[in-house]
């Protein structure tokens, strides 16, 4: 039993040393874009924003259920539209998501024609779940724009659920909500 | 304290092991009958002839009736002579594969104890490749002469969708294990396929290649498919009366996700489920009074069911906060739960049985989703995902024997 034990504690204290031994990542701050030397006029404009150097950082900005910033750091739309990205499982328009609404009303202002409007899932679920998750995002955008004065029947609604990712290369929770999205394009 | 700390060793041993063992329990071990397999093909080259050996070891396991000697032998086709090994086993199976313009498959049933035949047959097919069939057609009429009644499941052929690039898919015909597979339908996304009858001569899928997805029934003997219906946001066909006369379908004329039930006669459909959330999965159960289905009404999804004529809906599953498929048969309902909470990656999805004897699990460990069950109720079918491919699992309900076929690339949904 003593050795046990021992086996016991040495697993339990690993685990654990482990765990918190990990040095917590550091956002790059050193080298902003007016520290880099001018370009002169040579006709190239580096316009950077919004970048985000580590996962962590991002996923504080994320929503409690894993929305990406509805801030324009991240778009998959076309035409001027920006996407709206939506948390696990979710489908209602909440918190910071209406900024990409509104950024959607400014781009309508000056578009008279049809807009159609596509909801996009990741991976987990089953596909025909997702669909129907996909649409009910898209419903919402619509509803959403709809609601501030937008003819409803400009909208084509449709669900891609999870056939048209925007990242596939990796496993990392930013690249599973990059998928969590309705996109909007001219039609 | 030693309980507790025992306790943890279990648990950490628990949560590193992962294994992905099935669950296989050996139930009636001792009724099923031994059998060697015995390969007399002489002109196949040597891959294909362990091909064709381990589809007849696993199409016997899977049978649930026997128990098979793993050992590869050989054995002259036309003579009576049988290795000295075979002789601990009950019987003998000894088959000859022909590539011969098609493929031909001989087989001859041998009771070890006097030599006598007991089933001799011959089968053949068009092409070579299809030669899959021939096995799983043999092992289901021997199963069936020794009066083992029908594992005719075997014999289904299986369509799956598979995504190729961003809103591209292709169609897949395949045989059971996955050994054969035939493209049927390539370009644009076509999805949710669906077997239209028995005879599993034609089937519906829904093509997304226009501004409406529309149904279709494709005709897999001359090519031909007819448009059935369209829908704004989503179409998908979840099931198919035992006649072929009705169809469920989820559809979202106005954006909201309901199931419908759709008469192909009179192409009319009338709207079964009428909630805000999210309805999808319409399956037939309960001699076709009633359906289960998929549904967020509890803020999750969940498994429900309801009488085609009545309004009201009663939760079929108590436990787990993501049921998200399922299937029925007659009063038997199977579905996937997740037994984890990982937000994104990870979690572990088990397949349960629903009968009237009772709650039980079908698989045990991994991402375990999608059953289907067999024709014949026996038998039921799950994806399970895997670093981004798809395994498709078959496990027999009543003996829990199960094998697991790596199809290679991701299932996006499957029948069979």
């Amino acid at each position: 039993m003593k050795k046990l034990f021992l086996i016991a504690t040495v697993i339990l204290v690993a685990f654990f040393w482990t765990g918190c031994s990990q040095k917590a990542p550091e956002l790059n701050t050193g080298a902003n874009i007016s520290d880099v030397p001018s370009l002169g006029s040579d006709g190239v404009n580096v316009g950077e924003h919004g970048e985000i150097s580590n996962a962590d950082a991002l996923r504080a900005k994320m929503s409690p259920s894993g929305g990406l910033p509805n801030d324009g750091s991240y778009n998959n739309s076309s035409g001027g539209f920006q996407s709206v990205y939506f948390g696990f499982g979710d489908f209602s328009i909440v918190n910071d998501m209406q900024k990409a609404i509104d950024k959607n009303i400014q781009t309508l202002k000056s578009y008279n024609g049809n807009i159609k409007v596509e909801g996009n899932c990741d991976e987990f679920g089953t596909d025909e779940f997702n669909y129907a998750l996909g649409l009910k995002r898209a419903k919402a955008v619509k509803d959403a724009l709809v609601a501030q004065g937008i003819a409803a029947e400009r909208f084509t609604i449709v669900s891609l659920g999870e056939s048209a990712p925007a990242c596939t290369n990796s496993t990392a929770d930013e690249c599973y909500a990059q998928n969590r999205r309705v996109d909007l394009h001219k039609q | 304290m030693m309980r507790f700390i025992f306790s943890i060793i279990m648990l950490l041993t628990v949560l590193m092991g992962d294994s992905d063992a099935e669950l296989t329990i050996k139930k009636k071990v001792d009724n099923r009958s031994k059998i060697a397999i015995a390969d007399g093909s002489t002109s196949i080259d040597n891959s294909t002839s362990r091909k064709v050996f381990s589809l007849f070891l696993n199409d016997l396991k899977l049978s649930g009736n026997f128990s098979a000697d793993s050992r590869y032998y050989t054995a002259e086709y036309s003579s009576d002579v049988l290795p000295t090994e075979v002789k601990s086993n009950e019987y003998t199976l000894k088959y000859q594969l022909l590539n011969t313009s098609g493929a031909s498959l001989s087989v001859i049933l041998i009771q070890n104890s006097n030599g006598t035949k007991l089933f001799q047959k011959s089968y053949s097919i068009g092409a070579f490749n299809k030669y899959p069939f021939l096995v799983h057609k043999a092992v289901s009429d021997i199963n069936r002469i020794l009066g083992y009644g029908s594992i005719d499941w075997m014999n289904r052929l299986v369509l799956f969708t598979r995504y190729t690039a961003s809103r591209q898919s292709e169609i897949i015909l395949s045989d059971y294990t996955f050994t054969y597979k035939y493209p049927i339908i390539r370009s644009g996304l076509n999805l949710f396929p669906k077997w239209s009858d028995k005879s599993q001569s034609s089937f519906y899928y829904t093509a997304m290649n226009g501004a409406r997805p529309v149904l279709y029934r494709y005709h897999l003997n001359n090519g031909t498919k007819d448009m059935i219906t369209s829908s704004d946001g989503m179409l998908v066909c979840s099931d198919v009366s035992s006649n072929g006369s009705k169809l469920l379908l989820t559809m979202a004329p106005n954006g909201q996700p309901d199931i419908y039930e759709y008469d192909v006669a009179t192409k009319s459909a009338s709207r079964l489920t009428d909630f805000g959330g999210i309805d999808v999965s319409g399956q037939y159960m309960s001699g076709e009074k009633q359906i289960v289905f998929v549904s967020n009404r509890l803020g999750y999804p969940n498994i429900f069911k309801k009488y085609l004529t009545s309004p009201s809906v009663s939760p079929v599953v108590s436990r787990g906060r993501n049921n998200n498929s399922c299937d029925a048969f007659g009063n038997k309902i199977v579905y996937s739960s997740r037994e984890s909470s990982e937000r994104f990656r990870g979690n572990t999805f088990n397949i349960y049985l629903n009968s009237t004897s009772g709650t039980t699990p079908l698989t045990n460990s991994g991402d375990n989703q999608f059953p289907r069950f067999s024709s014949d109720g026996n038998v039921v079918l799950y994806v399970k995902q895997q670093s981004g491919k798809s395994l498709v699992g078959y496990v027999n309900i009543d003996t829990k024997e199960s094998s697991i076929f790596n199809v290679g690339s991701k299932v996006q949904s499957i029948d069979w």
